[in-house]
């Protein structure tokens, strides 16, 4: 569905600090996968999520989307059809608004922001049940403005909020690294649940290892700007932790980290 | 008294008509984060146009603030334009849209004067142009200049607020406080701040107007520290509220507007040349400045520090990746246990 080929990317290029992330890249994500991409700092596996994205451009190669070269189609026309959830917890909601005002917000993606009504009274209830979904007591909270939430629930309506609209893939980046590890928890279940009921196609990037075997179809390990691990459906399911560690460990030690 | 009490009157009559240009400095400055120094060109060319509608096309006097709204929002545009497409800093956009503008606003004198020469005043009276306040030599009486004033404002306001009701106006106070999120929706981050400075320095441009009749005189100087003016205003108002959650700011902006207008024009009492006015003007506005910072500090000591719950990212990868003899932080992960079992 979306496809990366040859795709080279360098970063700060004709100066000291040049880094070459990619340099003949290929990667393709399948319809209906939920991708998890793990690898160490530096491996370009969030260069891969911001290409696919389109928040920066190759130097060389084509990003396909059903086909259709969308190389360089601006990010904001390609976010129409992407939801799109960030580390930092407030990237991916208004902060001076409500809950209510970012989920009118978020229903109304890819159409017109003309001069009609920002927020429906009638879409209250629908809203509401979406936010009782989550279960994190936000249901009587939904003219709390959006700032005074803690960043698990933010994140977790920024996941509504990136999902409520039709979309061909969720980008996940590093979604739960800026929360403690009892709300990453339930952050990712709540993404496992809404990936499964909506079917969507995923591509996560995290740093964490345990979410990456637990959750999703497919696992990719980054290195040095390679996939160096690469399993899916039961071939994944037979990965342990132990067997990534040591993998990751070995390339660890190679790069002296 | 008298003086006083006139100096009270005249004082409200500023205010109201500067609370409008403190609602497009709300939208450029707090709305945007965009300190339009625009502002200072966009009030006389309202002026300039509108006194020329007035003049030579003989409009309506409220056409007249109309077409000084449209000559104000097209070089609002401008100044997002060099600023969003090619990448000028937001000062500095300002001021060259602002520089422009005084040549521009001279030249078009010169549609008034219709000859070769330009005049940096232009009096309503002497050249028999009548507007909002005045017919020929009859002027409005002062009160019911305050209660038109006033009715403008509130009409202004009102559509304001409907406005950032809309889903346009939803986007654009998204804009100002989360450009990714636009992003995620779907749509350009730039167009909104170009529509914002539009309709910024539209009101600005009909504020302009606005001064030209309610003065009765366009005054081509009538621009310059209208940016400090209206920044004071908006700070004021918006502090002076920063508690009362159900005033909106657009009120507080109105109150902003008239407190500093009425401190200004009562200090012309004291400086009757209005030599120091200037001054007076830049020292407020520091002082505003310093006390709403020194406010602030206050109020963020006084909040308790949240505990912060860890978010260093290396540590979690070295719990979870890089220390695997550390027996607990294997055992926390069942996906092992499940697997090994």
């Amino acid at each position: 569905m979306i496809e990366l080929i040859d795709i080279s990317k360098k970063f700060n290029a004709h100066t000291v600090n040049e880094t070459t992330v990619f340099s003949d890249f290929n990667f393709t994500v399948e319809k209906g996968q939920f991708i998890s991409v793990i690898g160490s700092n530096g491996s370009g596996k969030t260069t891969l999520l911001n290409i696919t994205a389109g928040s920066i451009l190759p130097d060389v190669g084509k990003v396909l989307l059903n086909g259709k070269d969308i190389t360089t189609q601006p990010e904001f026309i390609r976010a129409r059809r992407f939801g799109r959830v960030f580390q930092d917890p407030s990237k991916g909601v208004a902060s001076n608004m409500t809950i209510m005002e970012n989920l009118s917000l978020a229903d109304n993606k890819g159409k017109m922001f003309g001069l009609t009504r920002g927020v429906s009274k009638k879409k209250f209830q629908e809203y509401q049940d979406m936010v009782a979904s989550i279960g994190l007591g936000l249901e009587d909270k939904m003219h709390v403005k959006m700032g005074a939430l803690s960043g698990g629930q933010r994140q977790s309506v920024s996941l509504l909020m990136a999902t409520m609209t039709p979309i061909d893939i969720l980008l996940l980046d590093e979604h739960t690294a800026a929360l403690d590890p009892k709300t990453a928890e339930v952050v990712m279940q709540l993404t496992n649940k809404i990936i499964k009921e909506k079917n969507l196609t995923a591509l996560m990037v995290t740093h964490n290892l345990r979410y990456a075997l637990e959750y999703g179809n497919r696992i990719v390990m980054m290195h040095q700007g390679h996939v160096i691990l690469d399993k899916k459906d039961k071939e994944k399911e037979k990965l342990v932790v132990d067997d990534v560690l040591n993998l990751f460990n070995n390339i660890s030690i190679e790069v002296g980290n | 008294m008298s003086l006083f009490f006139n100096t009270t009157v005249s004082g409200i009559q500023l205010g109201l008509c500067y609370a409008i240009v403190a609602f497009g400095m709300y939208i450029a400055y707090s709305i945007l984060d965009f300190p339009d120094l625009s502002t200072d060109g966009t009030f006389p060319l309202g002026g300039v146009i509108g006194t020329i509608l007035l003049y030579r096309a003989g409009v309506h006097p409220i056409i007249a603030l109309m077409g000084g709204f449209v000559a104000g929002s097209v070089f609002g545009a401008l100044t997002g334009i060099l600023h969003v497409k090619f990448k000028i800093s937001k000062l500095l956009s300002g001021i060259i849209v602002m520089t422009a503008l005084l040549s521009i606003t001279l030249a078009l004198t010169t549609l008034l004067t219709q000859t070769e020469y330009t005049v940096s005043n232009y009096s309503y009276i002497a050249h028999g142009i009548n507007g909002l306040f005045n017919k020929g030599v009859n002027k409005t009486n002062p009160y019911l200049v305050i209660v038109i004033l006033l009715a403008l404002v509130i009409v202004i306001k009102i559509l304001l607020d409907l406005f950032f009701k809309s889903k346009a106006g939803m986007m654009l106070i998204a804009t100002g406080n989360n450009e990714t999120l636009i992003t995620s929706l779907g749509k350009d981050v730039g167009f909104y701040k170009i529509l914002g400075l539009s309709i910024a320095n539209g009101l600005v441009g009909f504020a302009g107007a606005l001064y030209a009749q309610m003065t009765m005189n366009y005054d081509n100087t009538s621009g310059t520290g209208k940016v400090v003016l209206a920044l004071a205003s908006v700070i004021i108002g918006l502090a002076i509220f920063s508690k009362a959650k159900f005033v909106k700011p657009t009120t507080a902006v109105i109150v902003g507007a008239l407190i500093y207008a009425l401190a200004l024009n009562y200090f012309t009492l004291v400086d009757k040349n209005g030599t120091y006015l200037k001054l007076m003007n830049a020292v407020a506005f520091a002082l505003i400045l310093i006390i709403n910072n020194l406010v602030k500090k206050q109020r963020i000591k006084k909040k308790k520090i949240s505990p912060k719950t860890p978010t260093n990212i290396d540590d979690q990868v070295m719990n979870i990746l890089s220390l695997p003899d550390k027996q607990e932080t294997i055992e926390d992960v069942p996906v092992t246990e499940e697997a090994q079992s």
